[in-house]
């Protein structure tokens, strides 16, 4: 009979060969990930749609960070060897029970040109991060640092500029101060049934911008293209706040899941879910 | 508050705009649809061992010595928001409570064509627990025979594999197809650290299976594991003896696993252990 019990289980998939290792302490560091961010803020109709049961907006109108990230070098040691990726993040200023946090609705990845990231699978399964593929740019030019995501390929979803024009103090940016927030959902291997996983999962984080490299500035945001597949669209600009470029240190331990949707699952309709819109 | 209610919510994550699994808001079943799934497969002979140390316990080898495929495939056509993808699969014919299966211990993955992106290793891992990982994968026709070939990093030969296809066979010659389903361990982190996986599960799962008649031929081939690594230890599964090779192409379906389809629940049964490694 085979021999692979669960105590010589990897951490994850293959088991015999797992894509990322244990965590033990720090599981995820970036090291001098540079990021391009305007802090926006959108339409609230389009916020409460996105937003799960008990999550609300901390602001009114709802305030938003957007941010394209090189994570040139992603460690852990063995524990996370994922690869270095470019990255597109959503995040919404909101508060749940009482507790404000950084909810994201949105997330893209694209390996570092030419290489390939296993950054997937485990921002999703172990974080639950909602993170697509996509083709990431971000690059310098003419005094500003300009973002693109393109999904599939030459279907522009987001372009963000930010020029950087005065420094800034590393406390000043509007970032790092609340814990994140996730709606971790994994699919029942079983149609019909309800998912495997189904929770609201926060996650902390050590947070350090580098003093000499924040810089406030101007900045723009646009979803160009819409699409229904990718409807960032629907999150838009009404506003412009603010815009920052600057280069942190970030080590983000394993998260804890603060709300288990399952029990409330069992309570929802058993037919085939339909888009609401 | 939030509007994002359960019965709004997709399959999978992102919940507002899965990365798969559209299919459903159509009111249709998740499907994975390969259309001329091209395959130069070697059916081989391997350590038992080997074979034993990674089979899950109560899942034993069908054959002794145990009996394995091999197989370099290309997907050029994927449905339901995954995209093509070329393949390295693994197969293992297991029995589990008499019944016999083929175990699938490791899948590797590239996007197809070459320069664009796939969603496979998402969907693979949360649905299937076919236990994906990235790499460079190529499938090439040169001098009368294909050549697949798997480098994790690029660079780093993992496998050689290669097809000389010479006479025609019947399509019930390919050791593959519904008389096979497949069997998968399952394993899904959990959100927490220090805590059992969310999901340890082994399952098994059918496929419609079509090879088209015209396109099936016996021939010589040969499999190598050519460059070791215990980060990707292919090579613990080096064939003693390689028993037959085949290129195909071939239609197969692959649906959302159905009631049953869960053998063995090991969240359940077993007692886990305390440091997981």
């Amino acid at each position: 009979m085979g021999r692979l019990t669960p105590d010589k289980m990897g951490y994850n998939m293959p088991v015999i060969a797992p894509l990322y290792r244990p965590p033990q302490g720090i599981v995820h560091s970036f090291r001098n990930q540079e990021i391009a961010m305007v802090v926006y803020e959108a339409d609230e109709k389009a916020v409460l749609d996105i937003l799960p049961p008990g999550v609300e907006p901390t602001n009114s109108p709802p305030q938003l960070n957007a941010w394209i990230a090189r994570a040139g070098l992603v460690t852990g040691g063995r524990d996370n060897p994922v690869g270095g990726y470019d990255e597109l993040q959503i995040a919404i200023h909101v508060t749940y029970e009482g507790q404000r946090y950084v909810y994201i609705p949105y997330f893209y990845i694209s390996p570092s040109p030419g290489s390939r990231s296993d950054i997937l699978g485990y921002i999703r399964h172990v974080r639950g991060y909602p993170a697509k593929t996509a083709w990431i740019t971000f690059e310098k030019d003419l005094g500003q640092y300009i973002g693109c995501v393109e999904r599939p390929k030459r279907k522009r979803l987001a372009t963000l500029t930010v020029q950087p024009e005065v420094s800034c103090a590393p406390e000043d940016i509007p970032m790092g101060k609340e814990p994140g927030l996730l709606m971790k959902l994994l699919p029942n291997t079983i149609e019909g049934e309800p998912p495997s996983v189904c929770e609201l999962a926060q996650f902390s984080y050590n947070w350090a911008p580098k003093a000499d490299l924040s810089y406030q500035g101007s900045g723009t945001l646009t979803f160009d293209s819409p699409t229904d597949i990718d409807p960032l669209y629907k999150l838009a600009p009404t506003r412009i706040l603010s815009a920052w470029y600057f280069v942190v240190d970030a080590d983000i331990p394993q998260g804890k899941v603060v709300k288990n949707y399952l029990e409330d699952w069992k309570k929802a309709p058993t037919k085939a879910r339909k888009r609401s819109s | 508050m939030g509007k994002l209610t359960l019965d709004k919510m997709g399959l999978t994550m992102p919940v507002m705009a899965p990365i798969y699994g559209w299919s459903r808001w159509r009111g249709k079943s998740h499907i994975k649809h390969y259309r001329n799934l091209e395959i130069a497969m070697v059916v081989f002979e391997a350590d038992e061992d080997a074979v034993l140390d990674i089979l899950p316990p109560d899942v034993e080898p069908a054959n002794s010595p145990p009996r394995c495929n091999a197989w370099v495939s290309r997907a050029a056509f994927v449905n339901d928001g995954i995209g093509g993808y070329d393949e390295l699969e693994i197969v293992i014919y297991a029995k589990y409570k008499g019944e016999t299966y083929a175990y699938v211990p490791k899948v590797y993955v590239s996007p197809c064509p070459e320069g664009s992106r796939s969603e496979i290793i998402a969907n693979g891992e949360e649905l299937g627990g076919c236990q994906p990982r990235n790499a460079w994968i190529t499938l090439e026709s040169d001098l009368g025979q294909m050549i697949g070939c798997v480098e994790r990093p690029k660079g780093k030969r993992l496998v050689t594999l290669t097809v000389q296809p010479e006479v025609l066979c019947r399509p019930e010659d390919i050791p593959m197809g519904e008389h096979h389903p497949g069997l998968l361990l399952r394993y899904i982190p959990n959100t927490e650290a220090g805590k059992p996986p969310a999901v340890c599960e082994l399952l098994q799962f059918k496929y419609t299976w079509a090879p088209k008649i015209n396109f099936a031929y016996l021939g010589s081939g040969s499999l190598t594991f050519d460059s070791p690594s215990d980060i990707d230890p292919l090579y613990k599964l080096g064939p003693t003896r390689i028993v037959s090779a085949m290129y195909y192409a071939v239609d197969t379906d692959i649906p959302q696993g159905i009631k049953g389809c869960t053998l063995k629940n090991y969240l359940e049964d077993w007692k886990w252990p305390t440091s997981t490694s």
